[in-house]
């Protein structure tokens, strides 16, 4: 498994392809549907430094507050196609490096980290509550007006992963081969369940 | 017979519990799909992570899952007389204590206005579903956390003509899974399949649900056409290479449950509900004598 580092240079994601397994320590930031509200539509600047904050989760996490500060008490990770419409300027405006997601990208998304050199990466497995163990420290929040879950959360991973890169920065999927193989068994699994040329009495 | 303070009480446990620990069913049905796939394999580090994410969850009481799910109670009242009236408002109040408590996420809003109440109560929420069961003495009250992936991408549902007949049924199964399903992990596979075949449309839906959450990961349909089928479906779709969260790998379902009940003769409703490897579920028997005994899984289906 290799190990990066946030923030991430070019050459650490022109390194990387689909399939490969990694995990990641440094500060990554949390995004949600709120955060494209803020950034895009209401155009206001990004909390943050762009060149210390290339990585970004799309998380809304259960965070508890507790001695007047915060804490994590379970990751979520959630599916990133649904954000499409706005990630590539996204990508573009803070120069991001790294999508840290579940699911695959949209099409628009995918052509804007193969030209701007962004990869997706996907949580293994389903369970993410217990990656909240790998947040060391909660540096900053801000925009909490969108409530606790959907505020922009800087945290300091340690060893966060392991992840799958989904998309790498040469525009390959790893759903792509797979999806390209079941195509090719379909007309054996209906020719072995006994439904080859089947077709519905009522359409 | 109960006290609502009490009953409340440990209704709050179950839930908590509930999306901290899998019954033993899912979670070794998880840990033979990891021995499975290959060293080095997508499919192996997708497991490997679900399996060491879970103990950590259970160990340090963390949320397997932060989607806590919609809260569903199914309720199995026996001979014995218990106060139903009294488990629907604890219920509730379970559901809703534990929420403030943050053991669970406000995950049920108005459906149009997404209003957010925060409490996880309002019209129809929790869900209760009821059902007599004069072979038991006890109260069985099961605590289903039913998760957002599969119940977005998850369901489908089709009338099937005489005509049609077996083959028909098959080929809804098949394309709503493999063909017309989400293949990208959404609905975060290995998942557990129920399939209603049968009765009024909504009664239907209620089978596939209950087939895809209460019955044990394993188990087979007594009846042997169907039980052939199960394993049929279970076969040839986890021979398709979908794999854990679709990213390829010999297990794409853990697996497939039909339940089926009578129907009208103009045609068969079919069903199919998608449950995900967060299999959560916890049960608790209520006895007329006072005893509340915790179960490490329903009885809703006798196998």
């Amino acid at each position: 498994m290799r190990h990066l580092n946030a923030p991430l240079c070019l050459e650490d994601v022109e390194a990387l392809h689909a399939g490969d397994i990694v995990e990641i320590s440094g500060d990554i930031f949390t995004s949600r549907s709120g955060f494209y509200r803020k950034l895009i539509a209401e155009g206001q600047p990004f909390p943050l430094d762009p060149l210390e904050n290339n990585v970004m989760l799309h998380s809304g996490p259960i965070i508890k507050k507790e001695n007047g500060w915060y804490k994590v008490n379970a990751i979520s990770i959630t599916t990133s196609v649904r954000f499409n419409k706005w990630e590539p300027s996204v990508i573009e405006r803070l120069g991001l490096r790294a999508i840290i997601a579940k699911g695959r990208v949209g099409r628009e998304t995918k052509e804007a980290m193969r030209r701007l050199g962004c990869v997706h990466l996907c949580r293994t497995g389903t369970f993410a509550g217990a990656f909240a163990l790998k947040v060391k420290e909660i540096k900053s929040v801000d925009w909490l007006d969108l409530g606790l879950p959907e505020a922009l959360w800087n945290f300091r991973f340690e060893s966060f992963g392991p992840l799958v890169v989904e998309t790498d920065v040469y525009g390959v999927s790893c759903y792509d081969e797979v999806g390209h193989q079941i195509s090719l068994k379909i007309n054996e699994a209906y020719r072995k369940l006994g439904i080859e040329g089947f077709e519905f009495a009522e359409k | 017979m109960f006290e609502d303070a009490v009953l409340t009480e440990r209704f709050i446990d179950v839930i908590r519990r509930s999306v901290c620990e899998l019954p033993e069913d899912s979670l070794n049905a998880l840990r033979e799909a990891h021995g499975r796939e290959s060293d080095g394999s997508i499919a192996k580090a997708h497991l490997e992570t679900n399996l060491t994410n879970l103990a950590l969850s259970t160990e340090h009481l963390i949320p397997m899952c932060a989607d806590t799910g919609f809260p569903v109670f199914f309720v199995r009242a026996g001979k014995d007389s218990v106060d139903l009236v009294q488990i629907s408002r604890c219920a509730a109040e379970a559901v809703r204590a534990a929420t403030a408590n943050g053991y669970i996420r406000p995950n049920a809003v108005e459906p149009l206005t997404r209003k957010n109440p925060g409490t996880n109560v309002g019209t129809g929420s929790p869900l209760m579903e009821w059902r007599v069961d004069p072979s038991i003495d006890c109260c069985e009250v099961i605590y289903v956390p039913k998760g957002g992936g599969t119940e977005i991408f998850g369901p489908a549902f089709r009338t099937i003509l005489p005509a049609d007949g077996v083959q028909g049924l098959k080929k809804f199964i098949f394309d709503t899974i493999v063909v017309n399903g989400n293949r990208t992990g959404a609905t975060c596979p290995p998942n557990i399949i129920g399939v209603g075949v049968g009765g009024t449309s909504e009664g239907c839906m209620a089978m596939a649900k209950q087939a895809a959450c209460l019955r044990k990961v394993g188990s087979r349909n007594p009846d042997p056409i169907i039980r052939d089928l199960e394993a049929e479906m279970l076969g040839v779709i986890n021979s398709m290479g979908i794999g854990p969260l679709g990213m390829g790998g010999k297990t794409t379902i853990l697996d497939l449950h039909i339940e089926f009940s009578m129907t009208h003769l103009v045609g068969t409703p079919v069903a199919i509900a998608a449950q995900c490897p967060a299999a959560r579920v916890g049960t608790l028997r209520l006895h007329s004598d006072g005893r509340i005994e915790k179960a490490g899984w329903p009885g809703w289906f006798s196998y």
